[in-house]
């Protein structure tokens, strides 16, 4: 094999290590910021959710995705895939590894929206449809081949793909779940129910942020032209700007420099620029970043008073953040990225409103595809499994004690609630 | 000292008015509700409770422990001391007293554990911070307070510190004022060095925003208070804290904030017409009087409920607040006076 092209696959083969040690920041950050009680199960599902996209990916989500393409709209064959071939480019085995990181973040994003009264059932099952069904259809969209991708659409590492799709399913969730416990009162005012460590929250935002240069970086699937250098860059800026301007719009508008908003901030500019890396100029990557940074924050506060309870913060982050990327390249795209990397240059290079067009017909096409599905999807869940929310004890007691059986945190938290049903004969 | 020579005891009568602090709570409860729009009357009113309370109180101690051995002053502190209590309030009062410590504290503290549950009976809760005349810290006699007072200045800590801005509101309710004005003095000779108003400035550095950077007023987001604002942190606070430290610098025996602002004004013409704004809040507090029901409600405003001038006035007293704390902390800390 050529050195070169050894190296490309090599290149995605850390870019799929990269973006599978993803899941563990996704681990520090949820357990972060949801309570003690619940934190061995966030924790433990990212995981096991982790297996099943694994292995339905491979069942049937890659054939969805990139298999022969039927009417645009998805993939069908490639089924159990196998391909062990040595092909004088990318092997086929180092491009299935790396797609099936991406699903799997897709999943994950979208199980932001159970945490915390989920049913553990509840995840297996919806593990399975959400991997075999939303997400492969909106990739077969956009990467696939299919009936976006030939409108030009410019998405470079799935600001739509993976971010708006799985906010989407987080959406579903958490309307069809409804708020957590305590988080409102009977008037409507809001209660803070705090995440029990921000020091793992930021760890994890730091850990996703260090993962996303193989989200995006590894995206260019070769080295050759180190075209992963400037798309690692614009990363590096858009995040940077996100976090900054996360933390300077929460001290102006809060009076205070909120953590979560700051760190929120971080992964908004990530998720921003997933799409626009391989496409604008570096200061427009940190315009995308500090709009995403601030559009995230005000998106906290619009789902929480509109009684969306969203532990994780999936929708302001991914969903908000990732439309907004997505869109941005319709405004920032560059004649010379757009003609390197595909598409047209955007409005603010004489592009037109055709690239703008086409990211906002994708991204409404998409979100609303994914919500509905994914909200359908959900139902059949409920109807399989008996409800998707666990009992008003068990969510008291916790989700360690009440789905695994031991808490996180054995010695910090106490089952009361059992305590109490003794002391009462209740 | 006899009961002839208690009645002689300034503001003391020989007989409490009411036989029983029943009879003293319910009389406040009676009356509450038509008082607590008005903050003037309503100090006034808590006054002549507690000091129906205390007086109740020293009888039931005679009674169990024989005459008062000495003369004393019973003092309060907080926002009594500033009367500037809300409808609902909490305990904070000492004593100072003639004599010695090792001859007449263990009597004393014995009257101030009679005073705190009195007070507890007539709907004053027990102080968390136990800044109470039944703790050795509140009851001393003068020489003990100026003891006490110097060990506060030597120890040069934050805790210690906390206890002189405290006792520095005192205001003497009942008994002997000359015993607390000494004290008083003697706090002001000490506590009136550059480096102590310094350390003084810095244990009350912390200023709550009320206003955000784009001039909207900052209520609470979320629990139980959600969408009300804390006036007691965001708009008492800054005043209070910055006319207590005028106060020591210009040995200012007052203890109400708008009294300190009279008397300090025309030396420091920054602190001229804040008085205006300071009144405003506690009108504003009380205009909200019949929505309270416990003590923490007190501290807050529901900002949604404010008419446009209250809003604006409220605006203006924190942006106010905060020019004179900032001002008044450089100057304490530059000893640029």
């Amino acid at each position: 094999m050529d050195p070169i092209v050894l190296l490309d696959n090599l290149w995605v083969m850390i870019g799929f290590i990269l973006v599978i040690l993803m899941q563990g920041g996704f681990i520090l950050l949820e357990a972060g910021s949801t309570r003690m009680k619940n934190a061995g199960h966030i924790a433990g599902k990212t995981i096991f959710t982790l297996g099943i996209s694994s292995l339905v990916f491979w069942a049937v989500g890659y054939g969805f995705i990139y298999g022969n393409d039927v009417g645009g709209i998805i993939g069908l064959s490639n089924f159990f895939y196998g391909d062990a071939s040595t092909a004088d480019g990318l092997t086929p085995a180092v491009d299935f590894i790396f797609q099936l990181a991406f699903a799997a973040i897709a999943l994950t994003i979208a199980f932001g929206g159970f945490a915390e009264r989920a049913k553990l059932a509840a995840y297996v099952v919806f593990a399975i449809l959400f991997s075999a069904i939303v997400y492969p259809i909106v990739a077969h969209w956009i990467w696939g081949g299919g009936w976006i991708s030939g409108l030009g659409k410019q998405d470079f590492a799935g600001s739509t793909v993976v971010h708006l799709t799985g906010a989407m399913g987080a959406l579903a969730a958490t309307i069809l779940l409804k708020p957590r416990i305590g988080k409102y009162n009977k008037d409507g005012s809001v209660n803070n129910l705090p995440g029990h460590n921000q020091v793992f929250t930021a760890l994890g935002v730091l850990l996703l942020w260090v993962g996303w240069f193989g989200f995006n970086g590894a995206s260019t699937f070769g080295v050759a032209d180190g075209f992963f250098g400037y798309v690692s860059m614009n990363t590096q800026l858009a995040a940077a700007a996100g976090a900054f301007a996360a933390l300077l719009i929460a001290w102006a508008v809060l009076g205070k420099a909120d953590v979560p908003s700051m760190l929120n901030g971080a992964l908004a500019g990530l998720v921003a620029i997933t799409a626009s890396c391989a496409f604008v100029a570096p200061w427009a990557s940190v315009v995308i970043g500090a709009i995403g940074g601030m559009l995230c924050f005000f998106s906290v506060r619009f789902f929480e008073k509109r009684n969306i309870d969203d532990p994780i913060f999936a929708l302001s982050v991914h969903g908000m953040a990732g439309a907004w990327g997505t869109i941005s390249t319709g405004f920032f795209a560059t004649p010379q990225l757009a003609e390197m990397n595909g598409g047209r240059a955007g409005l603010f290079y004489g592009g037109g409103l055709t690239q703008l067009g086409v990211q906002i017909i994708s991204v409404v096409a998409c979100g609303l595809f994914a919500f509905i599905a994914s909200y359908i999807l959900l139902l059949i869940t409920k109807s399989i499994i008996g409800g998707l929310r666990v009992s008003e004890e068990e969510e008291i007691m916790g989700l360690d004690m009440s789905e695994h059986g031991a808490y996180g945190y054995p010695e910090n938290v106490q089952p009361t609630l059992d305590n109490s049903s003794e002391r009462t004969g209740a | 000292m006899s009961n002839s020579s208690f009645s002689q005891v300034q503001g003391f009568s020989p007989e409490p008015s009411f036989k029983s602090y029943e009879e003293i709570k319910k009389d406040k409860e009676e009356k509450m509700n038509d008082l607590a729009g008005e903050p003037v009357k309503l100090n006034e009113a808590h006054d002549k409770w507690i000091s129906e309370t205390v007086t109740l109180a020293v009888h039931h101690h005679q009674s169990e422990r024989g005459d008062l051995p000495a003369h004393f002053a019973f003092f309060l502190m907080g926002s009594a001391g500033r009367q500037e209590q809300a409808k609902f309030s909490d305990q904070d009062h000492g004593i100072v007293f003639e004599g010695r410590d090792d001859e007449h504290q263990d009597y004393f503290l014995g009257l101030g554990a009679e005073i705190r549950e009195g007070m507890a009976v007539v709907g004053y809760p027990r102080c968390e911070g136990l800044v109470m005349a039944s703790h050795k810290r509140w009851c001393h006699d003068v020489e003990g307070w100026k003891k006490q007072v110097d060990g506060w200045i030597e120890a040069d800590e934050w805790g210690p510190f906390r206890h002189l801005l405290t006792f520095i509101d005192a205001r003497t309710l009942l008994g002997e004022d000359k015993l607390l004005e000494e004290v008083k003095e003697h706090v002001f000779e000490q506590a009136g060095q550059e480096d102590v108003l310094r350390r003084l400035s810095e244990n009350t550095a912390y200023l709550h925003k009320g206003l955000n950077a784009f001039r909207q007023l900052l209520p609470e987001e979320k629990g139980p208070y959600a969408g009300s604002m804390h006036i007691k942190d965001v708009g008492f606070f800054p005043y209070v804290h910055a006319l207590r430290l005028l106060a020591i610098y210009e040995r200012v025996h007052a203890s109400s904030t708008i009294e300190r602002i009279r008397q300090v004004s025309e030396k420091h013409a920054y602190v001229q017409g804040k008085d205006i704004h300071f009144k405003n809040l506690l009108e504003l507090r009380a205009s909200f009087s019949e929505q309270q029901h416990a003590y923490e409600d007190v501290h807050y405003v529901p900002v949604q409920q404010l008419s446009k001038t209250q809003k604006s006035e409220l605006k203006a007293a924190l942006k106010e607040g905060k020019h004179l704390f900032q001002h008044t902390k450089k100057i304490m800390e530059s000893g640029d006076f």
